[in-house]
């Protein structure tokens, strides 16, 4: 039953997963310069930079990946609610917990393989002499993979608001708001002993929630 | 007997608004219960509270013995619920609907599954999001009964279809009663659907099981008597199992439950020229116990007022 939750929730997620990395395939040829993109954004992308430093590749992951954690975690939960399916599918014999949990991983899934499949594929791009004029070393990538450790917290952040019913949209979407300024200042944290215990401290959180919200709202 | 659902004061705010009212509901193993009330009187509150959907704020259910706050997998295996609307994710064809439903079973009727879909004549490759309404609730109908449940709970599964596909889909769950002798609780505002299944109902008023008796026994019990007065009807009435009065011109129409001798006397001493007694079928019991107090609208008191000034409307094309 897992493997059928798993299939339902990745067809129903799999089109915006797509349009996001459509959108870091754009970002991705743009950056590795080619022509008819570079032709039409010439402003957007620039030769004189050094990969993952200063080329804007963790703007790109911000807004694509950060869209899909977003638009992801809304969709999974409150286009359940929009549409009623929830009394169907928590009618099931299986535990609540069990019907988010899967949800949950699916979507993590998805936020975390996108930008890790973009930062592997410009990572080894960058790494091969002749391909970009300027200095390459996979420590150079840290900090487009602490973004990508980060933004499933904006997922959950997002999945929390459209479980959690509110009297109004901008009430209903505090959490999704909480969870971006968390992340954020996540991902300003100087030390990596710092930015790993905080970050800890937010999945805890916005998952503990999520799952007392999940047993103990009406639907 | 056993009870199959049980609720012991069960109750729920919506707001300051009580929807469910202390509600102690028994349905027995083999009993097809009606569960009726206007919309708004709880029912479907009743029903969510009862698969766990909703939270009650206090009091109890138990559904096949256990509690549904603590209601096991296992447990839900004998329970099929059809939601109000036939929720089903529309992106699937039935086929993938079937896949998808049967996954979570130990026990599934593939046979059973075919017939209904033949019976409809529905194919698989059909997608849910392009069939009607009513092949929707079709498609939903054998998807509950797949897992040869013990318990069914349908929530208003004839809203929204017409005549033809609601007597089909009723027909369907006559046959399917008679499977096994299973315990049905099938909510609804249309009593002509109900009184077709049901052995059992219970009419919701405001949020207060108000009837739970057997259906024959509410039909024999509710009556209506008019009242011929010479003069002026009384404004008032103080009766014993008084549901309803009003009163048009010089008549006095009432609605009586258990109609016997303390009510005839009550009624005799109101002094009327003559005392009609009508009796109602389940429908029109159905209607006159639920419905609020009956008034006269503003239009007719207009009317009424215009052929007392002699005013004649024949003439009007």
């Amino acid at each position: 039953m897992i493997k059928a939750l798993t299939i339902k929730e990745l067809r129903e997620s799999v089109g915006l997963a797509a349009l996001a990395a459509l959108g870091m395939v754009w970002a991705l040829a743009g950056l590795m310069g080619v022509q008819p993109l570079r032709f039409v954004m010439r402003d957007v992308f620039s030769d004189q930079t050094i990969a993952f430093v200063n080329d804007g590749f963790t703007g790109w992951v911000g807004l694509f990946v950060g869209g899909l954690a977003v638009a992801l975690g809304l969709k999974q939960t409150a286009w359940e609610h929009g549409r009623d399916t929830y009394y169907y599918l928590l009618s099931r014999p299986i535990a609540r917990r069990v019907v988010f949990a899967t949800k949950i991983v699916v979507g993590v899934l998805l936020v975390v393989v996108v930008p890790a499949v973009a930062i592997g594929v410009y990572g080894f791009w960058a790494s091969i002499p002749g391909k970009k004029a300027a200095p390459f070393d996979w420590s150079m990538t840290l900090d487009a993979w602490k973004l990508a450790m980060t933004l499933p917290l904006v997922y959950l952040g997002a999945f929390l608001s459209g479980l959690r019913r509110a009297r109004w949209f901008g009430t209903r979407l505090i959490p999704l708001a909480a969870a971006i300024i968390w992340a954020v200042l996540v991902s300003s944290a100087p030390f990596y002993w710092l930015y790993l215990p905080l970050l800890a401290v937010g999945y805890v959180g916005v998952l503990v929630a999520i799952f007392y919200f999940a047993e103990t709202s009406d639907f | 007997m056993t009870d199959v659902i049980r609720t012991f004061r069960l109750t729920k705010h919506y707001d300051s608004r009580r929807v469910v009212d202390c509600l102690n509901l028994r349905v027995q193993r083999g009993q097809v219960y009606g569960f009726l009330g206007r919309n708004g009187a709880g029912k479907s509150t009743t029903i969510k509270m009862l698969m766990g959907m909703v939270q009650p704020d206090s009091g109890e259910a138990e559904l096949l013995g256990e509690k549904v706050s603590a209601l096991n997998p296992k447990t839900r295996e004998r329970i099929a619920y059809i939601a109000e609307g036939h929720p089903l994710y529309n992106w699937m064809n039935i086929g993938e609907a079937v896949r998808f439903g049967r996954a979570f079973y130990s026990n599934w009727n593939d046979i059973l599954v075919e017939q209904i879909l033949d019976h409809f004549e529905l194919s698989r490759k059909q997608k849910l999001r392009q069939l009607s309404k009513g092949q929707q609730a079709q498609v939903s109908l054998a998807l509950a009964v797949a897992p040869e449940p013990e318990l069914l709970i349908l929530d208003d599964p004839t809203l929204g279809l017409d005549t033809v596909v609601r007597r089909d889909f009723l027909e369907s769950l006559i046959q399917i009663i008679h499977r096994k002798g299973r315990t049905i609780l099938i909510s609804s505002h249309i009593l002509g659907d109900v009184e077709r299944v049901a052995d059992r109902i219970g009419i919701m008023v405001d949020g207060v099981l108000r009837v739970d008796c057997s259906t024959d026994h509410f039909r024999e019990s509710v009556k209506k008597l008019v009242l011929d007065f010479s003069g002026p009807g009384p404004e008032s009435v103080d009766c014993p199992g008084l549901v309803n009065s009003w009163t048009l011109g010089s008549q006095l129409e009432l609605i009586l439950v258990g109609y016997d001798e303390a009510q005839r006397t009550a009624v005799e001493s109101l002094q009327p020229k003559n005392i009609e007694i009508v009796d109602l079928n389940l429908e029109e019991a159905f209607i006159e116990y639920t419905r609020g107090r009956k008034r006269s609208l503003p239009l007719f008191a207009r009317e009424e007022s215009r052929h007392d000034q002699g005013v004649d409307d024949q003439g009007i094309a």
